[in-house]
């Protein structure tokens, strides 16, 4: 080891100035960027726990009737910057119209303030999930739609890039594909993600429009998520679900607790 | 002050305190330019949109409302400007210092490509005194950001290759970070700047090979890891809200795809000419709704068609001038116009003229390239042409301004932009 130390050293002291020079410039920007990458990603995984905290030690799996209760109890519960999994047949992402951008002037102090009330003052059925997004407890939603919707989904998001024009041609649906207008990111698919962090699920009963409560129940115990709060939405603000759906997410509430996928106690598998 | 700059001009003088005098005087009539009249100007949609977006992504780390598709330095820029004063001047002061100081910037970086005291004055007079960036210098969009950065990019490199001192190529690549991180059309001018700097060390005999291969490395190192991190770094208040390092490169392939498949935020933008083949072939232009108390008004930014129209022909006077003489410098000039417009002209998405800006100082470095030599003989004719681009200049600068939305003089030709819905 000491002969080694010795050789590095003589070769450092007989190498020419300028060949030194390079060599720490080098060494300077590796080990800059190396941290300035590093820090930028400790930033993100800061921030994705920041809640953990605040996180309350209620149940994890939770009936809700409407999606608006739903948006409550996540905000109640200070979730921050979560990945959410939500089972369903619509998108709930309409964008609300900032107040600001209605007034032709800048925007004073509070603007932020002043938009995020605009926003959850119009939270609905429609756009509860982009509303999500803009108060940041939601990060990127990962939608999982029944195989059918999917497939018209994907078809839909495509001719809207349109792709003909471009000189794409037409594709076959992907297992999943991302869509990120405005900046939002969201990943469509007709599975559960593969992914080790924990999570929000949300189980609308708008799924069971298009899928069998077996189906469901099965590609939920064999998915492997790991979540801090699981919600069955029976979205009784929404008039595109019906109480057949409603009656089917019943049914799976109850198959899942049998299965011990989840624990609840019995007066939560029924509507609060 | 006046007088020194014509002499300069007009001669081939070397006089490093008279170029230097010259720029300084070229300086202050870009910023008085660009700065006259600036608070009265009425806001357009886009300005106020640019607000909103600096404080959407600062204070919540949000994207947008406008051009999501694009990085985010305008955001933080504006956003500290508006954190030390409210009001137009507050919006819109990066634009008119990033867009007056590209003015000198042009003159230093050009002078390092051909070594020409006249043709680098010309071209700094040719940005000062274009209706389109003084039009977009005036606003708080990001437009004459890239071209600030890729010339200081360039400007140290070139230094770099003169003198180089390490810190000198570090600077370099912060910049072109910088520049990346304002739109992605400074990677034209990064690319063929990094091959150019690479060639001339592998050329450069009087360095030992170890030398020469640390040299190399350092400037691989320089010219692409540190703009890749300064680029990353400006996301910063992105990853705020709790995103990976993996979801960034997904949020890099969705503002791709949006890049290649953008077709503007209105109907009304595909009324304009849009292909980039058109900039210097036809007069280029493009025009802004404002709003303000006193109802709304038009920004009209035309280049200039007596500098713009002489692009392609000083581009390939140049390219046989390179081919003759070998010079190595003029090959790099014709490389960075046709490295970066190339894609552009290609491009099946609509472009409007305002991203000429990526180009336009090697366009304008051409230009005076062609017109030192046709003018060599006879100085006359220069200041004739110079003249002329003046006065042309002049009511295109009060369509620029907004002033000339009220003149009659000027209706028929603000008609033709009128909204076909409109008409």
């Amino acid at each position: 080891m000491n002969s080694q130390v010795e050789s590095l050293s003589t070769v450092l002291t007989s190498m020419n100035p300028q060949n030194k020079v390079y060599y720490r410039a080098v060494a300077i920007i590796v080990i800059a960027c190396i941290v300035g990458i590093m820090s930028v990603a400790h930033i993100g995984a800061h921030a994705r726990f920041s809640d953990i905290r605040n996180y309350p030690s209620g149940d994890k799996a939770l009936v809700v009737r409407s999606t608006s209760d739903l948006y409550t109890l996540w905000k109640k519960r200070g979730y921050k910057n979560r990945i959410l999994v939500h089972f369903g047949n619509y998108l709930h992402f309409a964008p609300v119209t900032s107040p600001l951008e209605t007034i032709r002037g800048l925007p004073g102090p509070d603007a932020m303030q002043e938009q995020m009330r605009a926003y959850e003052k119009a939270v609905s059925y429609r756009n509860f999930l982009w509303v999500a997004m803009q108060s940041n407890m939601v990060r990127y939603v990962y939608n999982v739609l029944p195989p059918l919707s999917y497939e018209k989904r994907w078809r839909q998001i495509n001719r809207d890039d349109r792709p003909e024009q471009m000189g794409i041609p037409e594709q076959a649906a992907p297992r999943s594909f991302t869509d990120s207008e405005e900046g939002l990111l969201r990943m469509f698919a007709y599975q559960p993600p593969r992914t080790k962090e924990r999570l929000l699920v949300n189980i609308d009963a708008s799924y069971l429009s298009a899928a069998d409560v077996p189906t469901l129940a099965n590609l939920l115990e064999k998915s492997g998520l790991r979540f801090d709060l699981l919600t069955f939405c029976y979205s009784e603000d929404s008039p595109d679900v019906t109480e057949g759906d409603r009656k089917k997410l019943e049914q799976l509430v109850s198959l899942l607790t049998a299965d011990h996928f989840v624990q609840m106690s019995p007066s939560k598998t029924g509507r609060l | 002050m006046i007088s020194s700059y014509l002499k300069m001009l007009l001669s081939d003088e070397t006089d490093d305190s008279l170029f230097l005098k010259s720029v300084a005087v070229l300086a202050v009539c870009a910023i008085v330019l660009r700065a006259w009249g600036l608070a009265a100007q009425k806001l357009s949609a886009d300005d106020i949109d640019v607000a909103i977006s600096a404080l959407n992504y600062m204070q919540r780390g949000h994207i947008g409302p406008t051009m999501w598709h694009h990085p985010e330095l305008r955001n933080i820029l504006v956003y500290a400007s508006l954190s030390l004063g409210r009001g137009v001047w507050a919006l819109k002061i990066n634009s008119v210092i990033l867009g007056s100081m590209s003015v000198p910037l042009l003159a230093l970086t050009s002078r390092r490509i051909i070594r020409n005291n006249r043709v680098a004055l010309l071209a700094a007079f040719f940005l000062a005194t274009d209706p389109m960036h003084i039009d977009f210098s005036r606003q708080a969009v990001q437009e004459v950001y890239m071209m600030f950065f890729s010339l200081l990019g360039m400007y140290f490199a070139l230094r770099f290759r003169d003198g180089r001192k390490p810190l000198v190529l570090v600077l370099s690549g912060i910049s072109f970070g910088l520049g990346l991180a304002s739109k992605w059309y400074v990677l034209g001018p990064l690319v063929v700047t990094s091959i150019y700097l690479l060639y001339m060390i592998r050329k450069d005999t009087s360095a030992g090979n170890s030398t020469r291969r640390n040299l190399l490395v350092f400037v691989s190192l320089a010219l692409v890891l540190v703009p890749f991190t300064v680029y990353l770094i400006t996301f910063t208040p992105w990853f705020t809200r709790g995103f990976t390092l993996s979801e960034w490169l997904q949020f890099q392939i969705a503002m791709f795809h949006e890049q290649i498949t953008h077709q503007g935020f209105t109907p009304y933008t595909l009324e304009l000419r849009h292909k980039a083949y058109f900039w210097f072939v036809m007069p280029s232009s493009h025009p802004d709704f404002v709003y303000g108390k006193n109802g709304p008004g038009v920004l009209l930014g035309v280049g200039n068609p007596l500098v713009w129209l002489l692009t392609l022909p000083a581009i390939f006077y140049v390219s046989m001038r390179a081919m003759r003489e070998r010079a190595v410098e003029k090959y790099y000039l014709v490389a960075l116009f046709g490295m970066t417009y190339a894609p552009l002209a290609l491009a099946r998405r609509p472009l409007w003229a305002f991203t000429a800006f990526s180009v336009l100082p090697f366009a304008f470095i051409a230009v005076s390239c062609l017109l030192t030599e046709m003018t060599r003989k006879n100085s006359k004719i220069l200041i004739g042409y110079l003249l002329l681009v003046v006065v042309t200049a002049v009511p295109l600068y009060l369509l620029a301004t907004g002033k000339g939305f009220n003149m009659v003089l000027f209706r028929p030709l603000l008609d033709m932009y009128r909204p076909s819905f409109e008409r």
